[in-house]
């Protein structure tokens, strides 16, 4: 049986490696924004699944339900989840101000290309 | 004592007071007077810190590990001083500099951006020197990255956007990794306080350890431009307007390594130092070597940076206290010399149009201060006596030595060969401000001035004149000039580097508990 944890953490390094491959070779800058995105969302997907426990609830205490240290075992780590949403607003602040550069560059030169730009090869 | 915190909260309110507003004048002075503020607050923390130890921050009465953890050490509190005095200084420049910067539609709309996006960036980085947490690092750092990705970018030409999405996307990729580390040391330490993650992380797996280092060096070093994550330096720093360059150059990278070292050894213990060294050297020589190829001006300026972090990190990677107190020198003469040679380039392009060292041929004689100025700060950088530059990079050779290891001794050749090539590639600029002017390069002033007239007629006409020394050989200056107010901010850069030469125990003294603090972590 495979544990859920591990399906996670699987998945966000395949979506890491996938987006690093993708803002590494694509040419298209937008493609390259897109690609970023998915290297987040990998790690937002490793970041949740380091908080999750097996059967977890959310981590709110309930009076009549058992002692705090008998439900907070089965409590989700709320932590990561913080962080994720912090890194989520990030992500977007990022994409956003990307976007708009993209934009401003495809003002000039008519093209979202690295292949057709002279300094942005690497 | 006023918080701390106002190092954090002043630049930040008024970042969004003054895009409200809206308006050149009130961003102009509203950011100066907070930064000046700062900057004039800034020495007391110094000294409060120094007299009895380090000071902890507690926001809002919650004492960590709940609360948010801030602490200011000698090391945060020195790094302070140091970000909102050239802060200020490079303000100074800004205000008459900034309108010629950016010659776009709603340039002047921008401009109280420009302002904004500067105190942005000061809020990042003092939350960067202050933070104890984390992920609050991460934050800060973020908002520093991302208003100096828009700052690179700001005037909005084909070169500067191009940088700027190509330092971003580098950037991005960067935060992602440190975000990756975060995760991992949460998990093994089940806190976000730096103190318990490196008491985590000692007693951690050693591949688990090294995983962990390995991916914030990758974060952190894009950004504190280590070789071989510096492919977007040059571009940004040369593309950028200059006061962001002077910014991005003159302590930026210096706060990006500082705290990578910071957590390097509060949380690595001495497991990168050896790697970092090999890093740090391989920096100095492709970061020179690459300078000595530039035609242009800021970027030849850029690849120095490049090679100077790889100085400075070589002497951190040492791993010893005296080896913290050299580079520690190294660094402050750089954010000196730099911003002050970053500055004086943006007033040559300014006046010349042109990017391209060669078209600075002669200027000397129609700038002469300005010229002064980038000599000196020239001559520092590459360490001739009496300069600053020279005793921090002789301690840092006293201190390789000392150490007695191959990799020492491999430092001291590769920084002597270093600096040979800078003090050619630096001292080639110089002789071309101070050179006179070649047949070709005046014939294309004089051509341009005439009016493009026969052209053997004006290539004979303007050998005479250069050979009669006459002024009018010197390229002509169409563009604007700069007032004094920003010649104040560039030659108090350079006395920084001339007083850090003259009163050099006097610095070293100030500097030692600094190292200390690094030392201690």
């Amino acid at each position: 049986m495979i544990s859920v944890s591990a399906v996670l953490y699987t998945t966000s390094i395949i979506l890491v490696l996938l987006g690093l491959y993708g803002a590494l070779t694509r040419k298209n800058l937008i493609r390259t924004v897109i690609s970023l995105d998915v290297i987040d969302l990998g790690v937002n997907i490793f970041l949740i699944t380091i908080g999750y426990i097996k059967d977890g609830r959310a981590p709110i205490y309930v009076i009549g339900s058992g002692s705090l240290s008998v439900q907070a075992a089965r409590m989700a780590d709320p932590l990561p989840q913080a962080l994720v949403l912090t890194a989520i607003v990030i992500g977007f602040g990022v994409t956003a101000v990307a976007l708009t550069l993209i934009m401003r560059l495809y003002e000039k030169r008519k093209t979202v290309e690295v292949s057709e730009t002279r300094g942005l090869k690497w | 004592m006023v918080s701390p915190m106002i190092l954090i909260a002043l630049p930040l309110a008024t970042a969004f007071l003054i895009v409200l507003i809206g308006s050149r004048v009130a961003a102009r002075w509203l950011s100066l007077a907070a930064v000046a503020l700062l900057a004039g607050l800034a020495p007391f923390w110094f000294a409060e810190v120094l007299r009895n130890g380090p000071m902890a921050i507690v926001l809002a009465d919650v004492l960590p590990p709940l609360g948010i953890a801030f602490g200011l050490d000698a090391l945060s509190a020195g790094f302070v001083l140091l970000i909102a005095a050239s802060g200020l200084l490079v303000l100074l420049y800004s205000v008459p500099y900034i309108p010629h910067a950016g010659q776009f539609e709603g340039a002047k709309k921008a401009e109280t951006r420009y302002y904004a996006l500067f105190l942005l960036l000061l809020a990042g980085s003092f939350g960067l020197v202050m933070t104890r947490d984390i992920f609050n690092l991460f934050v800060f750092f973020e908002i520093l990255c991302i208003s100096s990705y828009i700052l690179v970018a700001y005037s909005q030409e084909e070169r500067s956007l191009e940088a700027g999405i190509k330092y971003m996307i580098l950037g991005s990729i960067g935060s992602a990794f440190m975000l990756v580390a975060i995760g991992l040391s949460y998990r093994v330490a089940g806190s976000l306080a730096m103190t318990d993650i490196g008491q985590a992380l000692a007693t951690a797996p050693h591949g688990y350890a090294l995983l962990v280092a390995v991916l914030f060096t990758l974060g952190f070093g894009i950004e504190a431009a280590i070789f071989p994550l510096n492919t977007w330096l040059p571009d940004a720093h040369s593309s950028a307007p200059s006061s962001i360059s002077a910014v991005l150059s003159g302590f930026v990278i210096e706060v990006a390594l500082v705290v990578l070292v910071r957590i390097g050894i509060t949380v690595f213990g001495t497991l990168m130092e050896p790697a970092m060294g090999v890093l740090a050297l391989a920096g100095v020589v492709v970061g020179e070597l690459a300078a000595l190829g530039q035609k242009e001006l800021k970027r030849t300026l850029a690849f120095s940076s490049i090679g100077q972090v790889g100085i400075m990190l070589f002497a951190f990677s040492l791993g010893t206290q005296s080896g913290d107190w050299a580079g520690l020198g190294q660094l402050l003469m750089h954010t000196g010399a730099k911003s002050a040679l970053f500055l004086v380039s943006g007033y040559f392009i300014l006046r010349t149009g042109s990017h391209e060292i060669e078209a600075y041929r002669g200027l000397a004689r129609r700038m002469p201060a300005a010229a002064a100025f980038f000599s000196l700060a020239a001559l520092s950088l590459v360490g001739m006596p009496p300069f600053f530059g020279f005793f921090t990079k002789f301690r840092i050779i006293e201190v390789a030595a000392a150490a007695r290891s191959a990799l020492g001794y491999a430092g001291i050749v590769v920084i002597l060969f270093g600096t040979v090539i800078e003090a050619v590639y630096l001292f080639r600029i110089v002789r071309v401000l101070y050179g006179g002017v070649t047949a070709a390069a005046a014939a294309s002033a004089n051509g341009a001035t005439i009016g493009g007239l026969g052209a053997p007629g004006s290539i004979a006409d303007s050998t005479l004149l250069s050979v009669a020394g006459a002024p009018s050989s010197v390229p002509t200056l169409a563009r604007a000039d700069l007032p004094a107010l920003a010649w104040i901010a560039v030659a108090a850069f350079v006395a920084l580097v001339l007083v850090g030469g003259f009163a050099f125990p006097w610095f070293d003294q100030a500097l030692q508990p600094v190292a200390a603090a690094l030392a201690a972590l």
